[in-house]
């Protein structure tokens, strides 16, 4: 008898390791555990389409037990007979309950008239990650999950997490917010909508659309992080959501406050598609004359922003405002000379 | 019992977990420890101006990436991201300070550019040794075009080494110009390689960059890096070294190791090399395979020296060659005399060449060779046909002088001449060459088709019209026009009708092979069109020294393609309101071909074509480019005066 209680006291402990390794985000969570776990939670998501390049497919995530959906924001769900079907092949229609088209976020809701209570992915829970960390991506790229099959997983590392407003129109999107950019090739056809989460379990991100990188003209993988993300869910699923597109409506036009000339520039003639932003006169008594810039000198940035050429310069001086710090750079016989100055009152 | 129960899913569970999670976090926190700690060399690199696009290819605008090499400022980067040739560049460090930056010298193997700035104390990275580099280590591509403070991050492993012959070592990181320029390190942060984009098919700038984020990349490897950056600090490009040589038989994996060909003044040919001799060692190294020739030749820089064995036909042992690789092969330019060789029937038995014509202000002409001399002897050697003699001329160059003895009124005469460029010009009057000619009933008596006719290769569909002047002689050879229709019309009436006249004065037999599909020409019917010619050769006198392609419009493509295919065959190509697409081969003097364009100057193609001229001429292709502007509707064929002076330029295709 004895014997066997020892026994029983060893199996009561591996119970308790054992619960405790089937619930992620512990510091035992295995990229297995997390694809176990991440797998149930990932849905297919089929819908208008199937014409030209527009494929009528993408992914969703669960983010609660009565099946509400987050996935992108798309054409494919601009339809009356959407349908999800979930990993082990239960298919439901499905209805778009609320969308944030700068955030290029949508949420649906499956249609029940039971309680569902499925697995999901807590959205509220603090994750954050940056380079070198590995992910696992997934998403029902190319559709080649069907029926009761789960969605594919990748695997790899964020490269960066970057901040897009920064890079001004440097991808294709009206979201200009930070992205994780990964070294999986996640950013496939179907794959919008899908997730991205640490090895340990935590959900970093929804996998974004297929855009270029237009600074190096290349495809870019990105997902749009999950805390970027997590206010306007929980705000469509309350039902309390204002959408941010109407004030945030970004501004297409470059305002165009000041010119080289309002400061005493005179560049070269602008008649390349990058003509280098060479100074070619410097007018008496002006800014740049008492601050010492001198005709040939190169403009190389405009405060931190690199000036590629002469357009770049006007876009950068037209931004400023009146009483900013304009710092310039220039380039001057292999050195860089560095000036500053206050931005004068606009002339009208 | 009850706990019992309840834990075997539990105990399950637990054993299906494999003990990975340690591992798993550790190696994460090694990758990121291993790019923080290199993170100090790898700059970041932005340019200013620039051209917008090379060749296909977008320039990026973004920054790009480079590491740290020297303490005193070098940096290496990869050469693809200068490809826009900007007017200036600037170097951030990963501190925040900025420097202009000079770009010292580029290498055009490895593609790397080595960068110079001005400032000391810099954090040089470790490197991996030679012999540590291993397939399956992890590997890490690290570049900073995203962000100052921490580099993009990439993992892989090492697939493969010594790749692209030799040069590079492969990974399955995503490599990309997110990262070219950029460090591979290995899972301690030291330096396995830099990153470039590299192709082993392709050469040139942009290679190798349709393969980005493929899981195919490539590094060159850091203790290469280390040997070349005293040579690029002299200030001296570096280049691919060329020997000269082109085998026989097709593809990498070919085991014909016998040269087809050695290109006149190499470094090959100066070594004493010939065609026909089969390779056997290069560097003392046994090569049985085209691919193993390519590993020791493409990793070579021009200055750089390879020492070929080769048997050779008539040589009892192998023998052993030392060549010096150069940076460009000059493409050869064969002079000329400047005469028309008389075309003699096949039993004439004077000795030597007799001369039909002298060009005006040729090297004949400035020699005062006449029409009806005979050459006998060129550079004391005799001359025995036409074809001899302008095998001797060809093979020497512009400039260079020659003696030739000449009998004139049967006395001989020695001249001296110095040979001429062939110009890129046609002669304003050509007198055709007189010759007995034979009447349609004696060609009908002895069973030879003349006049217009249709026609098929036994055992082809695909068929073909021909054209045989009725006064057809087959004592004498005639020249064959090969007309290639445009897609969509054969033309062959109005070809037949137009060139008729000319034909008969100037001995010219028009062969024309129709497309399967008149829409298009298929690059694979270039076989047929070989075909028909050479079944027109068994059934007719032809001299080879006058065939040639005659197309119109947008079935110039099909005709250059041809042409660049068959050096062998044709020795000319006429086009009419077409351009040229592709660059041609380098000139050879075995293979001569002259080209011949003819254009509305009203034409759009014109633009497109100017630049072509000028860098075809610069290959030393004689190239006759005419600019007509007539009323021509588009689409519509030539008119006489033109159609006559391609005959003359058809007419002096034998010119020697």
């Amino acid at each position: 008898m004895i014997k066997q209680n020892t026994v029983k006291f060893v199996f009561v402990c591996l119970c308790l390791t054992g619960s405790l390794l089937a619930v992620p985000l512990t510091a035992q969570a295995s990229s297995q555990s997390t694809i176990k776990y991440a797998l149930p939670r990932l849905v297919k998501i089929f819908g208008a389409g199937g014409v030209k390049n527009l494929y009528g497919y993408s992914t969703g995530f669960l983010v609660s037990p009565e099946g509400h959906i987050a996935t992108i924001w798309s054409p494919v769900l601009d339809t009356d007979r959407l349908s999800v079907v979930l990993h082990d092949g239960r298919k439901f229609d499905a209805e778009v309950l609320g969308a944030e088209p700068h955030l290029d976020l949508a949420i649906i809701k499956l249609k029940s008239d039971r309680e569902l209570n499925l697995p999901y992915f807590d959205y509220h829970e603090k994750a954050i990650a940056g380079p070198g960390t590995r992910i696992l991506g997934f998403s029902n790229m190319f559709r080649v999950a069907t029926g009761d099959e789960p969605v594919s997983v990748l695997h790899g590392v964020i490269e960066a997490r970057t901040n897009l407003p920064r890079r001004r129109g440097a991808f294709e999107l009206s979201y200009t917010g930070d992205v994780y950019v990964v070294d999986a090739i996640t950013n496939n056809p179907g794959a919008a909508g899908g997730a991205i989460l640490t090895y340990d379990g935590k959900l970093l991100g929804m996998i974004g659309k297929q855009v270029r990188n237009a600074k190096t003209n290349t495809w870019v993988n990105y997902s749009l992080p999950i805390d970027v993300l997590r206010k306007s869910i929980e705000q469509i699923i309350s039902g309390k959501f204002e959408s941010s597109e109407d004030q945030d409506k970004p501004k297409r036009t470059a305002p165009e406050r000041y010119r080289p000339v309002d400061f005493g520039l005179v560049m070269v003639p602008d008649v390349l598609y990058r003509t280098p932003a060479y100074i070619d006169s410097v007018l008496p008594d002006s800014f740049v004359a008492k601050a010492g810039l001198q005709p040939d000198d190169l403009v190389v940035f405009v405060n931190d922003e690199l000036i590629k050429s002469c357009k770049t310069l006007k876009t950068e001086l037209g931004r400023l405002e009146s009483g900013d710090l304009l710092r310039l750079v220039v380039r001057r016989n292999n050195q860089l000379v560095s000036v500053e100055f206050q931005v004068p009152p606009e002339k009208k | 019992m009850l706990i019992f129960a309840l834990c075997l899913p539990c105990i399950h569970s637990a054993q299906a977990q494999p003990p990975t999670p340690d591992l798993e976090s550790l190696e994460e926190r090694a990758f990121k420890q291993a790019a923080a700690f290199v993170n100090p060399s790898i700059v970041r690199i932005e340019t200013v101006g620039g051209q917008e696009r090379v060749g296909k290819i977008l320039t990026g605008t973004g920054p790009t990436s480079g590491v740290i090499v020297s303490r005193d400022g070098l940096i290496i980067s990869s050469a693809f991201n200068f490809i826009g040739k900007p007017s200036s560049i600037l170097v951030t460090l990963p501190d925040r300070r900025r420097f202009p930056a000079q770009v010292v010298a580029t290498d055009h193997l490895k593609m790397l550019t080595l960068l110079k700035i001005e400032s000391q104390n810099l954090p040089v990275p470790l490197a991996v040794s030679e012999n540590e580099l291993q397939v399956g280590l992890w590997s890490i591509a690290l570049g900073r075009t995203f962000d100052l403070d921490q580099p993009s991050i990439s993992v892989g492993i090492v697939s493969a080494l010594e790749r692209i012959w030799g040069k590079a070592i492969q990974t399955d990181a995503k490599i990309s110009p997110i990262n070219y320029g950029g460090p591979l390190v290995d899972i301690n942060g030291r330096l396995m390689g830099i990153l470039v984009p590299l192709s082993p098919g392709a050469t040139g700038e942009t290679a190798g960059v349709e393969w980005y984020d493929s899981g195919i990349g490539f590094a060159i490897p850091m203790y290469d890096v280390l040997n070349i950056i005293p040579r690029l600090n002299t200030g001296k490009d570096l280049h691919p070294g060329l020997l000269g040589i082109t085998m026989t038989g097709k593809g990498d994996l070919s085991n014909n190791m016998k040269l087809d060909r050695v290109r006149y003044g190499s470094p090959a040919q100066a070594a004493g090399i010939k065609s026909g001799d089969t390779l056997t060692r290069l560097d003392g190294k046994p090569v049985n395979m085209h691919s193993e020739v390519k590993q020791v030749l493409m990793s070579k820089y021009a200055g750089e020296s390879v020492s070929l064995t080769v048997t050779r036909e008539g040589a009892q042992k192998p023998l052993t060659f030392k060549a010096t690789l150069v940076e460009k092969l000059v493409p050869f330019e064969s002079g000329s005399l400047g005469i028309l060789p008389l075309r003699e029937s096949k039993t004439q038995t004077e000795p030597g060449v007799g001369v039909r014509f002298v060009f005006s202000k040729s090297a004949a002409a400035e020699a005062g060779l006449k029409p009806k001399d005979r050459i006998l002897e060129f550079n004391q050697q005799k001359v025995t046909s036409a074809e001899a003699l302008a095998l001797m001329v060809n093979h020497l160059r512009p400039g260079e002088p020659a003696t030739l003895l000449i009998s004139r009124n049967q006395k001989p005469l020695t001249l001296n001449v110095k040979l001429q460029s062939t110009p890129n010009s046609v002669e304003s009057s050509l007198p055709s060459q007189a010759q007995p000619s034979r009447t349609a009933e004696e060609n009908k008596q002895e069973k030879i088709k003349i006049g217009h006719f249709k026609d098929q290769l036994p055992g082809n569909e695909q068929s073909f019209w021909a054209y045989v002047p009725e006064n057809y002689d087959p004592n004498y050879e005639y020249g064959l026009m090969v007309w290639i229709h445009p897609p969509g019309n054969t033309m062959e009436s109005t070809i037949s009708k137009e060139w008729k006249s000319i034909c008969e004065q100037r001995g010219i037999i028009i062969v024309g092979p129709a497309a399967q599909d008149v829409i298009r020409w298929n690059r694979d019917e270039a076989e047929f069109v070989k075909e028909v010619v050479e079944s027109m050769q068994t059934r007719y006198a032809i001299d080879t020294k006058r065939i040639f392609l005659v197309s119109h419009a947008n079935g110039a493509e099909f005709v250059f393609h041809l042409a660049f295919k068959y050096r062998d065959l044709f020795r000319g190509v006429a086009v009419s309101d077409a351009s040229l697409q592709d660059r041609p081969p380098e000139t050879d003097p075995d293979f001569p071909l002259s080209l011949y364009f003819v254009l509305n100057a009203n034409n759009p193609l014109n633009q497109l074509l100017q630049p072509k001229i000028e860098a075809i001429r610069k290959m030393n292709y004689p190239t006759v480019f005419q600019l007509l502007k007539d009323d021509r509707q588009p689409g519509q064929y030539l008119k006489q005066p033109n159609l006559k002076e391609m005959g003359r330029w058809a007419d002096s295709l034998d010119r020697i």
